[in-house]
Formats: C-alpha cells, structure tokens, sequence
C-alpha cells in the first residue's frame, strides 16, 4: 500500500505552528515523548516505547568461527525488520531505503563505534567465537524510528547475559544457565541515536513525531530553506559518535552544533533511565519475580485504546485532567473569548454554516473625531 | 453461539430474532451481518444493535474506510490523470473524481485543483468491484458545501468517532460552537478539517474531538468548557 500523502493544508498548518513557537502535541521544542523501558523474560529480549512509537529488541548468540582478518573477535550483526505491522506503507520481507537505512545507523552507532568488547567474545583464536545478532522488530511507527530502534539495541544488548563456557583441553563446555551464571556484555560505552529536525534555517525539534518528520522532508517548490532530519549518536561521557543527515543542506553553521549540545545532555539522561532499567530488572530476577511482557502488554493494550498521547494537543493539557480544579500553565498570550456571536445552522443535509446570531451588537459605535 | 440484541457479538455468531423478524416482514440487515442459508451470521466483533422496526447492525471499532454511496468524505489528491483527479480516501484503492463534477466546470474551464489539496466530495459510485467515484456537486449541479477545503488542518481518527459527533444527540459540537468561532467538515471516512481563527483555537478544536472519543455525555461538556477557559486564560 502506499503512503498516504501529506496535504497541503497539513504542511503549512504544521509549518506555521512550529514558526509560532510550539508543536502539534503540545510540546516544547526540545521535549521528548515518554520513554518507556520493558524486559521480557529471557536475557536480552526488551521493548521500549517512545510515545506511541513501539519497537522489540532480541538478542541471540551462536558459537561461529570467526573472520580471517580478525582471528580473536567476536561478531555483532544488526537486523531490522520493519512489516506492515508497524505502518500500512512497509512491505512484509522486504528491503527498502527504510530499512536499509535505519540498519546502516544502527551499525554505524554500536559497531563501528566500537562499543562493544569483541575481544571478550572470543572463545578459542581462529577457530570458536560467539556471534551476537540483535533482531530489531519495529512494532509501532509514530515518528522517530531511529532514536526508538538505537534505545532498544542498546537496552538489549546491555541487558543481554551469554553462556558461560569453560576449556578443558580442546574441548569447549558451553554451560546452560542452570549450571553457571551467564556472563553479561561488556559495553565500554553506551551511545544512543538522537534524532532533531530541522526547520527552516535554525528550528532544532528534538523528537520529531510522524508528522513533523513528513513535513520537515518534504521538498517545497517555493525558495524556502528545506528541512532536514539530523541524527547525533551521543554516549554518556557526552562524546559523538555519529552524525548522520537527511533531506536539505544545512545554511546555519550553529544548528550542528546546537544540536551535538542538546544531545549530550539528552543522551545522558537517556543511559541513565536505561542503566536504571537494568538495575532494577536485575534485582527482580535475583529475587525469582517472573518478568514478562504479560503485565506491560495488557496495561499498553488499554492505553493505546483510551490513547493517552493525543497526537493533537494544547501546551501542557493532559487528556486525565477533566476536572476544572487542574492546574494548566498558560503559555499564550492571553486570549478574551466573548460570549459567541455565532451560531452553527444546519443547511444542507449533513452540513451546517456559522452564522452572525441575529442579536444586536454590544459594541456602539462612537466617532473620535469630535470637534471642540 | 446464539446471540440477542445488544450482547457483545464475535464473527461467527448468529441472531435467531432476526430471522424470527425475518419471517414476519422485510428486515434490514447493516454492515456486520450476513445472512446465509439457515441464520443471519455475524461478520464483525462488536455490539449488536437494533433500531425499530427492523434495522439490525454490528457497531464494531474500525478505522479503515470501506466506501459507501452518498457519504461525504475528505481526501487528498495525489494525481492528475487526464481529466481525472485520483483522491486518495483513506480506502483499499483512491477514488476518481473527474473535473467536470465541480461547480461550473467545463471542458475549457478547468477547476483549480492541485496536488496535495484537501477536498470534502460525496461518494457517487461505490461498488466493491470498482474504483470509487466522488463528485464535488449534488443533483442540481451545486457545490453546496463540496469541493476544495482551504488552509485549516486535517487529522484523521475513527471511523466510529466521526459517527458519534455526527449524531445529533451528542453534545460536542453543540458545546463547542458557543466557546468559540471554528468551521468544521467531517468525512465518514475518518478524517477531520478544521479551521478557527488562530492556530491555538483550531488545534483546540482537534484535541476535543480527539479527546471525546471515550468520554461520557456529561465528561464532553465539562471538557469543552475547560478547554474554552484554558483558551480564555481564565485558569493560571
């Protein structure tokens, strides 16, 4: 199926609103939607959620031998898997620029980065390392796939516990996890993908929902400045360790800068919700609580019925708040709204027109130009 | 499993007063229902409903639009192709819409429309095994409220939510349109345009209706006000 098109009534409503200073959903330009970290119940299997957007990591690993060139490491592969599950447009099995791409970053953020210890993967040189292969399976998507998927391999792959193995003589035990604790992945650093876009010649939106990415990529006949979706990959010592663009030129020499600052601050907090996760995953498990996605599924399940994350939705209202005593900050400038002086009058059947009520009008007019 | 009116109903199911209806006059079976040989089956999960004398349906959840004749939709149009414009509608396949079913339209004098434009049509042709067919005109060949819909914003969202703020008892419109000056078209197949005054009026506008899916007669109302005295500043 294809992709359903992006009016033009869509484009400029969603351009001008961001030119004004704020954002379909309500939120500020630099906010992210909630993040939302969940473990399944084998090591290295775990959901996150960003907003509505929705995407499972496993992690699985196999005993392979290793490549010639690098006798003494192990292998990581990526794969991603984007179905018509997540949006009606994706093709099941098959690869398109989407994935592609998104695959690309993926590897470019934990291979070639070299966050994780190969080396500790090894089991015997030239003959026997442990192959890890993280399968990222998009379930939901909303908007921002790539910081979704990176938060997920990441959460996996830390999350993730191998057999231990022992050597005796040429012979290789691989212990089950009954027999010897499983050893975890040693990660030397935790980068994560952030994803800005970017508006006009100096607009950074952190978190770009479905809309504002479709908007912000599409190529305006007009010579307005073109947008672009920039995607920073920060760990938490606030080091880049990707930067990758899409869509138009930048003309703004701060905005990359900008958005490396805003990054590092953001990716920290991000590893610290995660290592948080982790911990706090791991204490369960010692104390033998049964950790699945039984819980979160059925909980996720009401929410994405009631829709808690309205797509559309006013500076700081909640959806929960229908009591009048809620306390709403205010962020416009203060708008009087008079009593209507219009009314809705059916017309046509299934139609209906705004009419002037027929009242006479409060207002009286007076001539300031009085003679002396 | 046998059913009644007004049980929550699963494919399959099948209504043994329809067919009791059935026998003593003509009934009128709505989307859901199917009737083979022997009963009237159920085809969708929902609620089976019933409106005297003998209308029955299955009010089940859905977004997909399947068209339907003489319902008013909006769509986007995505391709000129001869003297057609293909709209898409949020269905199986986009529908035709041809230039000359606009108001005043001729051969020589095209209508301006362009790619990307939001257009509010009815739906003159809609036959499972064809294309549907949308005109920007009724039977007298004026566009009444049809044809292109200007500026504003368009979102999409249920198909049984446009249904219930369509249906005249309930009372989101009628709450909203005392707070504040907005136009509104809604199509049956999901999406919505709106347009108020600012920016901040018209997504208030979107958030109460999106907000009103699963709210209660009385939980509509306070919403609206609150939102209106939100946009007012009378809350701090």
């Amino acid at each position: 199926m294809k992709e359903t098109q992006i009016s033009n009534s869509e484009k400029t409503f969603v351009q001008k609103i961001i030119a004004g200073g704020h954002r379909l959903d309500g939120r500020i330009y630099s906010e992210t939607r909630n993040l939302q970290i969940a473990f399944g119940s084998d090591y290295g299997s775990c959901m996150v959620s960003l907003g509505e957007t929705k995407v499972l990591a496993q992690v699985s690993c196999e005993v392979v031998q290793p490549k010639q060139i690098r006798p003494n490491e192990g292998i990581i592969f990526i794969n991603v898997d984007i179905s018509p599950m997540a949006a009606p447009q994706f093709e099941a099995n098959r690869q398109t620029d989407h994935t592609v791409n998104l695959n690309r970053l993926l590897e470019k953020c934990y291979k070639d980065s070299k966050c994780i210890d190969l080396e500790s993967l090894c089991i015997v040189v030239e003959e026997k390392v442990w192959s890890l292969r993280v399968d990222v399976k998009i379930l939901n998507h909303e908007g921002n796939l790539i910081e979704c998927a990176s938060i997920a391999t990441l959460a996996a792959l830390a999350h993730f516990k191998r057999p231990d193995v022992t050597r005796v003589g040429d012979k290789v035990i691989i212990h089950s996890i009954a027999e010897k604790d499983p050893i975890p992945t040693v990660l030397y650093h935790y980068p994560v993908c952030l994803t800005y876009a970017i508006f006009g010649s100096d607009i950074l939106l952190s978190d770009p929902s479905y809309i504002e990415e479709a908007v912000c990529m599409c190529t305006f006949e007009e010579g307005s400045a073109g947008g672009g979706l920039l995607v920073v990959g920060m760990n938490q010592y606030k080091e880049p360790c990707l930067l990758d663009l899409t869509g138009a030129a930048i003309h703004n020499v701060n905005i990359v800068h900008k958005a490396i600052l805003s990054a590092s601050e953001k990716g920290k907090s991000v590893v610290d919700v995660l290592k948080k996760a982790i911990i706090s995953d791991d204490t369960l498990r010692l104390k033998r609580v049964k950790i699945n996605y039984a819980d979160i599924i059925t909980t996720e399940h009401k929410q994405s019925l009631i829709k808690k994350d309205i797509s559309i939705c006013l500076k700081n209202y909640n959806a929960n708040d229908i009591n009048p005593e809620s306390d709403v900050e205010m962020d416009d400038d203060v708008q009087i709204v008079e009593p209507s002086k219009y009314d809705v009058v059916p017309t046509l059947p299934k139609t209906a027109e705004l009419k002037v009520k027929a009242e006479k009008s409060a207002w009286i007019e007076i001539s300031s130009e009085e003679d002396d | 499993m046998k059913v009644k009116i007004g049980d929550v109903v699963l494919p399959g199911d099948y209504c043994d007063e329809i067919t009791a209806d059935g026998v003593k006059s003509k009934v009128v079976l709505g989307p859901g229902l199917r009737k083979e040989v022997d009963h009237v089956y159920i085809m969708k999960a929902g609620v089976l409903r019933k409106r005297n004398p003998n209308t029955f349906w299955v009010d089940s959840y859905q977004k997909r639009y399947v068209p339907s004749r003489s319902e008013n939709v909006i769509g986007i149009v995505v391709q000129k192709a001869g003297d057609l414009y293909r709209v898409d509608i949020g269905g199986s396949c986009t529908a035709a819409l041809s230039y000359l079913s606009f108001e005043g339209a001729t051969k020589k004098n095209r209508p301006e429309v362009q790619i990307g434009d939001v257009i509010y049509a009815k739906m003159l042709v809609a036959s499972k095994d064809m294309e549907p067919e949308l005109v920007c005109v009724d039977s007298h060949g004026k566009k009444g409220r049809l044809g292109v819909l200007n500026d504003g914003f368009v979102f999409k969202c249920s198909l049984n939510l446009i249904r219930k703020i369509l249906n005249p008892i309930c009372p989101l419109l009628e709450s909203l349109k005392n707070e504040w000056p907005f136009e509104l078209a809604a199509g049956m197949n999901g999406r919505i345009w709106i347009k108020a005054n600012t920016m901040r009026e018209t997504i208030a506008v979107g958030y109460a209706i999106l907000g009103a899916e699963y709210l209660s007669d009385d939980e509509i109302k306070t919403m609206c006000t609150n939102i209106a005295s939100i946009l007012a500043g009378h809350v701090s």
